[in-house]
């Protein structure tokens, strides 16, 4: 009797059948391949599917189809964690031929997955107001505020925040998609994930406080776009959501 | 191995989260996919609340222990994480393949029955235990091929490992059926030859018939041959948790609690009788 095959090799040859293009003629039962070919492109799809809902309802069932199927075909799963797969959904998109009169599309598809990821990322520690009181007695003038695993900045040059919140808001249809491009809060508090529209003092603040500059210099920034930067009515929204690091 | 209760459960699915939370159905125990609440965030918060009224049991699909390379450190360390978090009443994972090379099939395949694999794959089961420091159910599978390297069936295979990694069985009834139907399986020899004593927990679910295959959808009530199996487990095993399962087109809450009320006076028969 021949020496069974090595079983990593059978395993890599059995995989390549799934996932491959076109079924290789192959050891397998052509009927049996097909259920596991099958159940491999529909669970990627449905993973796909969860991450993206807004570029799904954007595109339609049908295209959301094809498209998640061409994404597949290229895009190998990395994890037995099907919520991590899609990471490169976005940057797919860029170069897709058959989505290119949606230039907003990629962006929209990168936003999902950045809340995708926040929705699910591990809780972490985060300041509260008695924390921050400490740091500032101890740090003074150098005190810094970076952000927690539950916040992250975010800029477009398409207006892909208002399309996010048009879709939960079920209001989509009256978004101009040809507006200015964005740049955002995206932000988990008490587990919802939500983003945020920021002005340019906003957008200045965070930034600096998310590179670590201290508390002074990004409020200086903040106010080089607005004299009345509302730094107290940002401090509170941020530390109440818990989105300020420990 | 496990302090589940001997009552059917049933298979918790996000359809069905906020309603069991906030109605909480008289149902012996709950059973979530592991992998659904990896890392962190409102859905482990969710199950947290979830195990403090029911007992509940992780079962995870993704760790591939079936796979002729080790377990993804990544993936046993968020499996790890969760174990602690939720203190589960049981834990379990499949006899399946799903990764080689660094790449991923999310599925539960299955992998050849040989000697070598045997020494593989009870390498990946100790790891498996070391890494959330209590023993694990390993479930058979539902397979649609036989490799032809095969050196012995599923069931010699699971008792093996039983032997070498102290391991326990949750024995999937309606796979043992399909696998009856597509590959000639013989039922009688697995029951004789899977340790009773090993079996901690039971599974019950529907399949579908696909291009002349029954195919384990998850899909359907549990059908009438599979009841009539499961009789027949039960009767030669004891009683057993059970588990309702369902993963595609589920169904109303109150068809998944029928479905497990139908196994819960099978499981009072035989505890009255038996």
């Amino acid at each position: 009797m021949a020496e069974p095959k090595d079983p990593a090799a059978l395993q890599a040859d059995f995989l390549a059948a799934i996932t491959a293009a076109t079924p290789a003629a192959v050891d397998f039962s052509p009927a049996a391949l097909a259920v596991y070919r099958n159940n491999y492109r529909v669970g990627l799809e449905g993973a796909l599917a969860l991450a993206y809902p807004v570029v799904a309802a954007i595109v339609g069932a049908d295209f959301f189809h094809g498209l998640a199927q061409a994404y597949i075909a290229r895009t190998p799963s990395h994890s037995g964690n099907l919520h991590l797969y899609g990471e490169s959904f976005g940057a797919f998109l860029d170069g897709f031929g058959p989505a290119a009169s949606l230039p907003y599309l990629p962006d929209t598809a990168r936003l999902e997955w950045c809340l995708h990821r926040l929705y699910y990322h591990a809780d972490v520690p985060v300041l509260d107001a008695a924390a921050l009181g400490e740091r500032a007695n101890r740090q003074g003038e150098a005190l810094t505020l970076p952000l927690s695993a539950n916040a992250r900045c975010f800029a477009s040059s398409h207006p892909v925040g208002t399309i996010w919140l048009a879709h939960r808001a079920g209001t989509e249809e009256q978004v101009d998609l040809d507006a200015p491009g964005e740049r955002l809060l995206l932000y988990r508090t008490a587990g919802e994930v939500d983003l945020r529209r920021l002005d340019a003092a906003g957008a200045a603040w965070l930034s600096a406080l998310a590179e670590g500059a201290t508390l002074e210099s990004a409020t200086d920034a903040a106010l080089v776009h607005d004299a009345g930067f509302d730094l107290q009515g940002w401090l509170a929204f941020m530390l109440t959501g818990g989105l300020f690091a420990a | 191995m496990n302090t589940l209760p001997l009552t059917c459960g049933i298979g918790l699915r996000a359809p069905h989260y906020r309603e069991v939370l906030s109605t909480r159905p008289a149902t012996g125990w709950l059973e979530v996919h592991s992998e659904n609440f990896f890392e962190g965030g409102q859905p482990v918060a969710m199950l947290q609340r979830l195990a403090e009224i029911y007992p509940l049991s992780l079962h995870g699909v993704g760790l591939g222990l079936g796979s002729a390379e080790r377990p993804d450190p990544q993936h046993l360390a968020a499996w790890r994480r969760l174990v602690e978090e939720v203190r589960p009443a049981a834990v379990s994972e499949h006899l399946a393949f799903n990764h080689v090379g660094g790449r991923y099939a999310n599925d539960l395949l299955p992998l050849p029955y040989t000697r070598h694999m045997l020494d593989l794959v009870s390498a990946n089961v100790r790891e498996a235990q070391d890494a959330i420091g209590r023993p694990l159910m390993l479930e058979n599978l539902s397979s649609y091929l036989a490799f032809p390297d095969s050196e012995m069936d599923e069931a010699t295979f699971l008792a093996e490992l039983v032997q070498r990694t102290g391991c326990g069985l949750l024995l999937d009834v309606n796979n043992l059926y399909v696998n009856q139907q597509n590959l000639g399986t013989d039922v009688e020899a697995a029951l004789a030859t899977l340790p009773a004593d090993a079996i901690g927990e039971i599974h019950l679910a529907g399949f579908t018939e696909r291009n002349g295959l029954l195919v384990d959808t998850h899909s359907r009530p549990v059908h009438a041959p599979v009841w009539a199996l499961y009789r027949k487990v039960l009767a030669r095993i004891g009683p057993r948790p059970t588990l309702i399962e369902w993963d595609l087109d589920i169904p109303p809450l109150d068809t998944l609690l029928a479905e497990a009320d139908k196994a819960n006076r099978l499981l009072d028969e035989v505890r009255d009788h038996g």
